[in-house]
């Protein structure tokens, strides 16, 4: 059932004082769910993000933008009387930069006590290295994450991991948690998010299990501590390969029958779960082998189909073409003025209701909305502070 | 949801069928927002992971670390909801449920609740968290976070060019699809108290991946056509932007704007190379000749350890940052100022896990220091809170429901 009356954030208002990734990404899920999102951007500061226009484009599109230098005292001004009007406050500078400004979170709950302002920072609102910044390489590194990954004994690999956006998860559930307190209680709050800690949080294995035995956590490559075989074995193709993780008994006999090496089930290399992990690299051979004369998406079939667990490498095209992923509404894909547009939907798969879908306002239309509409202004004032550059 | 109570989920009640990371992990951050999370095992072992250790010293299943760590402040109820009689005493239990995450394979779920279970239970908000989900073709292969991270397009671009593609390391990608998942029951719960019905909350593991991985791999496709890459200890744009050793060990190098890289070379005493127009480029530096630059630069960092590039990091405003190994981040004095970690204690041996990178500055979550063991509340919920009898729970200990 499609119907736009079920969105969950519909009605609330969130002020997006955003930029770069982890922030503008939080905000766009907020919008794909019903928020009414008013991206503040100033006139006078060039955008990390647009200059990758596509991707400010998509985090864009469902917001409505204006430009206002919140610098100027007038600009400041009219800020926080958006700020009476709003239900969250989102941004992701760094520590104390907004409070500089005079709309940190203090000022901005003075001025709306239901207000949730939610920060999200490089190291945390507190704390002492809380005033550095960084991009999502640095929280990757800080964080533990960066150590971990890479090919075995190998110097870490640049993690084409998008960081920022799994931060932006976090921020985008904190603040629906504060949506929610707030419901309850009446009461906005300042939530503090720390994009570091946000990825040590996925790292929570490593942390255990170097306290408990006392090895400290590398790199590994593909391999499992415990399953085998557990690797990403090359295929037919340019650049193909399957990813293969054998957990059980049951598996492993289905393995060797699809690789067309039933024998190695009385192989006593392969005996049990440990033997097979220790010579793991016998085993790797076995499966690559077989897996070069196969496809990606065939060898990942005809595993499934025997009941073992594999994949084939999906590049960023074969996400678009998946049957699986389009049955799920992994992406949108819209025609306006003869021109198809697909954009990324949201990570889950609402039973009641499609993420929407909606677009913001933008120049002369956003002035109205936000300006006119929305704080009371007149149409001269606003053309008086367009004129003197507060208002862009 | 009762209207007592500060935290956001106090009063909400999670049933958690869930096995292995996923969905335990999203119960668990739902139990530090203040959920009442009831975790349903299978008798007579329960969840596996609490035999997957890691253990100090001898394996004992009570003191597996990474169980404690997944499920501190749940309570444990076991129960065969593949028995008619389990089956029936999982629905009471739904029936009081506000919200249940579970992790079947789709076969199971499929016996449980044919029509859904959403649709049994109203008001219940149903959050099946998968590597494939619960919809769509794939919805009965089986999959691991390596799997999952090699469909969900992550894979394809970690590692060097032309050689194997990486994973994420450990279980990262069940940790993003619990955290999604996380984020889903608040949109669930959010729509129920709006608009007065629960419903199914889909959360696929490699739909998270999909998604979440946008920032690199699925924009450069959709605008530039450009699929996998993978790049080695770099990233894309302008040099530098890649990882390099140090005198201790690694530190991550990423300077877009141009007064980044201007303060970095500050930092190296603006050597004299940096008058040639070939170390001007940095669009060239980094597609062209990395390695020539790198030369230039690894002497010099070869000399500082990975705390001395960060302090100068931090003095002259570029963004440079240690590679952390785990020992170090557990002796992060940042951390620790924030009180980030959550201790869990095991006998007297207290380990520390990661806390929820969230605070609000009105509320001081309670901070749950041990799991349940099996079990454990099993007479409180079915004989309690379900009123089954005292004869009852021995009938069904005996036929080993419970």
């Amino acid at each position: 059932v499609s119907s736009r009356r079920t969105l969950p954030l519909e009605g609330v208002t969130v002020l997006d004082f955003t930029w770069a990734a982890v922030g503008p990404y939080a905000t766009f899920l907020l919008a794909l769910f019903g928020a009414s999102v008013i991206r503040v951007e100033s006139p006078n500061r060039r955008y990390l993000e647009r200059t990758t226009a596509g991707f400010y484009h998509d985090l864009s599109e469902p917001k409505t933008t204006v430009l206002l230098d919140v610098t100027d005292p007038r600009g400041r001004a009219l800020a926080l009387r958006l700020a009476e009007r709003a239900d969250v406050a989102v941004d992701n500078y760094r520590a104390g930069v907004m409070a500089r400004l005079g709309l940190g979170p203090d000022a901005l709950r003075a001025r709306n006590r239901g207000l949730v302002v939610v920060s999200a920072t490089a190291m945390g609102a507190t704390g002492p290295e809380a005033v550095f910044g960084g991009y999502a390489p640095v929280f990757a590194a800080l964080g533990g994450l960066a150590h971990l990954t890479g090919y075995a004994d190998e110097p870490p690999t640049e993690l084409r991991h998008p960081v920022d956006f799994s931060v932006g998860v976090l921020v985008a559930a904190a603040t629906i948690g504060a949506l929610m307190r707030r419901g309850k209680t009446g009461l906005g709050t300042h939530v503090d998010v720390s994009c570091r800690e946000a990825v040590t949080q996925l790292v929570g294995d490593a942390l255990v299990a170097f306290q408990l035995t006392g090895e400290v956590p590398g790199r590994h490559g593909n391999e499992d501590a415990i399953m085998a075989p557990h690797g990403v074995y090359s295929c037919r193709g340019d650049d193909a390969w399957v990813s293969i993780a054998v957990a059980s008994e049951s598996e492993w006999a289905a393995l060797v029958r699809v690789i067309g090496r039933p024998e190695l089930v009385e192989d006593p290399r392969f005996a049990d779960n440990y033997l097979r992990w220790v010579h793991r690299a016998d085993l790797d051979d076995f499966v690559s082998e077989w897996s070069s004369s196969q496809t990606s998406t065939g060898a990942a079939a005809l595993l499934q189909d025997a009941g073992v667990s594999a994949d084939a490498c999906a590049s960023a095209r074969d996400l678009f073409e998946d049957e699986h992923l389009a049955t799920r509404r992994f992406a949108t894909t819209s025609g306006r003025r003869g021109v198809s547009v697909t954009r990324i939907g949201a990570p889950w798969r609402l039973s009641s209701a499609r993420a929407a879908s909606p677009r913001g306002r933008r120049g002369a239309a956003a002035r109205t909305h936000v300006f006119e509409e929305l704080l009371g202004l007149v149409r001269g004032e606003v053309a008086l502070l367009r004129r003197e550059g507060v208002i862009g | 949801l009762a209207e007592s109570g500060s935290l956001p989920l106090s009063g909400c009640r999670v049933v958690e069928l869930g096995s292995g990371i996923a969905a335990p992990y999203c119960a668990r951050l739902l139990a530090r927002f203040g959920a009442n999370v009831v975790k349903v095992e299978r008798p007579p072992l329960g969840d596996p992971v609490r035999r997957r250790g890691p253990y100090q010293g001898t394996p004992d299943p009570a003191l597996g670390a990474l169980f404690h760590a997944l499920n501190a402040g749940k309570r444990s109820v076991t129960l065969d909801v593949r028995s008619p009689t389990g089956e029936a005493i999982f629905d009471e239990l739904l029936a009081d449920a506000d919200v249940l995450v579970e992790d079947l394979p789709a076969a199971e779920a499929d016996a449980l609740a044919p029509e859904g279970m959403s649709d049994r239970h109203a008001n219940l908000v149903h959050v099946p968290v998968t590597v494939h989900g619960r919809t769509g073709a794939y919805r009965e292969w089986r999959g691991t976070s390596l799997t999952a991270s090699a469909m969900g397009g992550v894979s394809v671009g970690i590692g060097r060019p032309n050689d194997r593609p990486l994973t994420m390391p450990f279980s990262l990608g069940a940790y993003q699809a619990g955290l999604a998942a996380a984020a889903g029951v608040l949109v669930g719960l959010l729509a129920r108290r709006r608009f007065g019905a629960g419903q199914e909350v889909d959360v696929a593991e490699v739909q998270v991946w999909g998604t979440v991985h946008t920032g690199a791999n699925i924009l450069t496709y959709l605008y530039l056509g450009v699929t996998g890459i993978r790049q080695g200890n770099r990233g894309i744009g302008l040099y530098p932007n890649e990882f390099l050793p140090c005198k201790d060990g690694f530190v991550c190098l990423t300077c877009t704007p141009v007064h980044h890289w201007i303060a970095f070379l500050d930092c190296m005493g603006q050597p004299e190379w940096t008058k040639n127009p070939r170390y001007r480029n940095r669009r060239a530096m980094l597609e062209e000749y990395p390695e020539e630059v790198d030369a230039l630069l690894l002497p010099w960092l070869a000399k500082h350890t990975r705390a001395e590039l960060f302090a100068f990091a931090r003095e002259k405003r570029f963004p440079l940052a240690p590679g952390m190994t785990v020992p170090d981040m557990l002796e992060v004095k940042h951390l620790e100022a924030r009180d980030f970690f959550d201790e869990l204690d095991f006998d007297g041996t207290v380990v520390r896990v990661p806390g929820v990178p969230s605070r609000f500055s009105t509320l001081r979550p309670e901070r749950p220091s041990r799991a349940p063991a099996l079990g454990e509340h099993t007479a409180e919920i079915i004989g309690g809170q379900l009123g089954r009898s005292a004869a009852t729970l021995t009938q069904l200990r005996r036929a080993g429901i419970v």
